[in-house]
């Protein structure tokens, strides 16, 4: 049996204040396993991104307990929650989110610039060629992302994610801008990385082949975990 | 956060924002322009006034009265208790032997002597201290009119002093060109090759032969009639001092060598040449001016007719150098020169012995020029000298350093205004800046960046920026200085005390104009960095 790497319980999460206080998460309770590859998908404000930001230390003002790869997220102060996104998590956004004034490989080692350690610019360079190499990236390493196709800006983004090695990956919405093609191509990428390097991959789609390529598939509606499936969910 | 890796970011940062930066850096550079412009011009002020005019360690002891017969009182000036023991070591060392005999004299008398003098010289915070001797009767130059192509000969009063030969500098070989140019400040010269400042009176084998016209004397030597006051050298008896003057002969004498102060030629140059049209005196035609000689009539007045006790006496005086240590408004002789005048012409009794009243005038000193070593020792000296009983010469430095020190404040305090101004400038644009790379912020955050790293980037971006202003600020000062200079010289007429240069720009100052940027822009850019590093990454990451 694969170890909890992600355990979330009771996990309540409001937004705005007073009278206009809204409750997006309700009483959620959800445990990911180590090499779990899950879609989360649910209408528009059921709470999907909330509880990716929730998952990736993004937003720590809930109630309840989430427990990511053994470290309780609302008790870490700044300097390990952020440590904790550096080293074990990786992000992976709709809308790519590269910074545009960088090159390629400055993007995809943007996360070894906050390590803690000083590690040599070499090294540095070399990892981020590695990882845009894998990815058929090679001849972008020092393009700017103003020069790259959505597809080949969502691989950098993921290209970025890896650069840590990470061992879960936080993917929101990630061929919500790509074409079918280059969509399939992403989630083809997303399963050779849960099989071949085990990372636990935790995607929030709204898009049906997303959540059928995926072994396990929750229904958020309103905050609430509605279904759970290891068949791919209606997706509505 | 590896600071190479900051600097990668801040520097892409810039580049990126330079535009917004330029603009909003434009007052900071305008500030920090002001500002070392405004210090370094009252710093090269104050070096012309503290380094020509009133030079700031130079302290001049005088007695208590201007009238040296109050200075003659016996009265003691201090009771034992103002003096403290401390003062009288030799040495100044405390843990020097104490010289009693000195201590005691201090007691009893309130003129200056050889042994204060040397009391002074052995102060610790004395770097040179030499004394001075007022003429103490009245003189009157006429020539010039050869060196200054004059119809008539210049006739003017004149005041003397005298110092010894031995605290001047004499060069003893001629000056290169090179020599010449170099700031005055930096020539070590006093008396010029090939002359000498010497009281050739005391030369005792010299032999001054009987003569009727110069021709007779050999170059540098002058046939002029009897000094009576020469035999005071070698007094024999002082009795009838004014028959002893020899009216039949004429003797071949030394010129008397005087040395006039870089105030006078500063003086000559700004104000007397232009009014009377006469040549100033630069660095290329001093040389001409070197080894002038004029007569002086000593004891005779242009001011008042009251005739002195004994004959006036006509001598030629010789320039022979350009010092600082010369009086400011008259000539420098030879100190032995000056106390053989002054005891010539003080007022004798019947048997021919000078007045007590009067012998001050050629046993003491008018004052003592002492240099001190450091500006931290001048209160401690002063306080000194007034222990003693006597007080320093009123120049009006303080006064004059003070109204410099004043206007440099309010122009600095200007230049201060508006960089606060600007820095505030700054804190709108990284305001602006920051709303603009909200998500970028977000995006940091989510791979792992902390506050700190935040923080660090835009105040690292502040830093290199107020590094950049300051660097611009500092080199535009610089130019404008620059530019003042070339204005100054080539434009502004001759004025006394022209400086060389009116800026004066030291290492601390550079240093202080790029860290007052850098301070500034980090001081503007604190609050915003800050904000930024408190925005929730998920907040940061929503759609705009």
């Amino acid at each position: 049996m694969n170890e909890e790497i992600i355990s979330l319980t009771k996990v309540n999460k409001y937004y705005g204040h007073g009278g206009g206080r809204q409750q997006v998460l309700h009483d959620l309770t959800l445990t990911i396993n180590q090499g779990d590859f899950i879609s989360i998908v649910g209408t528009s404000g059921s709470g999907k991104t909330t509880l990716l930001n929730i998952v990736g230390g993004l937003d720590r003002r809930y109630d309840g307990t989430c427990v990511v790869d053994g470290k309780q997220v609302e008790k870490l102060d700044d300097k390990r929650l952020a440590r904790m996104r550096n080293e074990t998590l990786g992000f992976v956004f709709q809308s790519f989110n590269l910074m545009e004034h960088l090159t390629c490989w400055e993007n995809v080692a943007l996360s070894a610039f906050f390590q803690g350690s000083n590690i040599p610019q070499t090294q540095i360079y070399n990892r981020a060629v590695e990882v845009l190499d894998r990815f058929g990236l090679h001849d972008k390493i020092h393009s700017q992302p103003a020069n790259l196709s959505g597809g080949q800006k969502q691989r950098v983004a993921i290209a970025r994610a890896l650069y840590n090695k990470p061992k879960i990956l936080l993917c929101d919405e990630p061929t919500g801008n790509l074409d079918s093609k280059t969509g399939d191509d992403v989630i083809e990428l997303f399963k050779s990385l849960n099989r071949e390097d085990g990372i636990t991959l935790l995607v929030i789609t709204h898009e049906e082949r997303v959540s059928k390529a995926t072994d396990r598939s929750i229904l958020l509606e309103d905050g609430r975990i509605v279904s759970e499936n290891t068949e791919a969910p209606p997706v509505k | 956060m590896n600071i190479l890796n900051v600097i990668k970011l801040v520097r892409k940062n810039i580049s990126r924002n330079s535009k917004q930066l330029l603009v909003a850096s434009i007052g900071i550079v305008i500030g920090l322009w002001a500002f070392s412009l405004f210090l370094s011009f009252g710093l090269g002020i104050t070096n012309v006034v503290e380094g020509e005019i009133f030079p700031w360690d130079k302290i001049e002891v005088i007695p208590p009265a201007t009238n040296l017969e109050a200075s003659r009182s016996r009265t003691p000036v201090a009771n034992s208790s103002a003096c403290d023991e401390n003062d009288f070591y030799i040495d100044g060392k405390p843990n020097g032997t104490v010289n009693h005999d000195l201590a005691l004299k201090f007691h009893k008398k309130r003129y200056l002597d050889n042994e204060v003098v040397e009391m002074i010289r052995h102060r610790p915070e004395v770097r040179t201290a030499y004394p001075k001797m007022k003429f103490t009767f009245p003189a009157v130059a006429e020539g010039g009119q050869d060196a200054l192509h004059l119809a008539n000969p210049l006739r003017t009063e004149i005041f003397a002093d005298g110092i010894e030969p031995g605290t001047l500098i004499q060069c003893n070989e001629k000056e290169t060109a090179e020599d010449m140019e170099r700031p005055r400040e930096v020539r070590q010269c006093d008396v010029y090759f090939p002359f000498q400042f010497k009281d050739y009176a005391l030369d005792s084998d010299l032999d001054e032969p009987i003569c009727s016209t110069s021709d007779d004397c050999g170059p540098g030597v002058y046939c002029e009639e009897d000094d009576p006051a020469k035999i005071w050298v070698f007094p024999l008896n002082k009795q009838d001092v004014g028959n002893m003057r020899n009216r039949y002969y004429k003797y071949c004498y030394h010129a008397i060598p005087v040395l006039v102060s870089t105030y006078l030629l500063e003086l000559w140059n700004g104000s007397v040449a232009p009014a009377h049209g006469y040549p100033k005196i630069s660095k290329s035609t001093l040389g001409t001016f070197l080894g002038l000689t004029f007569d002086t009539y000593l004891g005779l007045s242009m001011f008042t007719s009251k005739a002195q006790t004994v004959p006036s006496i006509t001598r030629k005086f010789q320039l022979v150098g350009i010092s600082r240590k010369a009086i400011p408004l008259g000539v420098t002789a030879p100190l032995s020169v000056a106390a053989r005048y002054n005891d010539y012409f003080a007022t004798r009794d019947e048997a021919g012995d000078v007045l007590d009243k009067e012998r001050p005038k050629a046993e003491t000193y008018s004052s003592i020029v002492v240099r001190v070593k450091s500006k931290k020792q001048i209160t401690s000296f002063l306080a000194f000298v007034k222990k003693l009983g006597f007080t320093q010469e009123d120049t009006n430095a303080e006064t004059v350093g003070l109204v410099i020190l004043f206007i440099t404040g309010i122009l600095v305090f200007i230049s201060f205004v508006i960089v606060i101004i600007a820095a505030i400038n700054i804190a709108n644009t990284y305001f602006m800046i920051i709303s603009e790379r909200r998500r970028e912020i977000g995006i940091m955050r989510a791979i792992g960046a902390n506050r700190g790293d935040i923080r660090s980037i835009f105040l690292a971006e502040a830093a290199l920026l107020g590094f950049l202003d300051g660097g611009l600020g500092l080199g535009l000062g610089w130019l404008t200085a620059t530019f003042v200079d070339w204005v100054i010289w080539h434009v502004v007429p001759e004025f006394p005390f022209k400086p060389e240069t009116a800026f004066h720009f030291p290492l601390w100052l550079v240093i202080s104009t790029v860290v007052f940027g850098v301070a500034f822009c980090v001081f503007g850019a604190l609050f915003p960095a800050y904000k930024a590093a408190k925005i929730e990454p998920s907040e940061a990451l929503l759609p705009q």
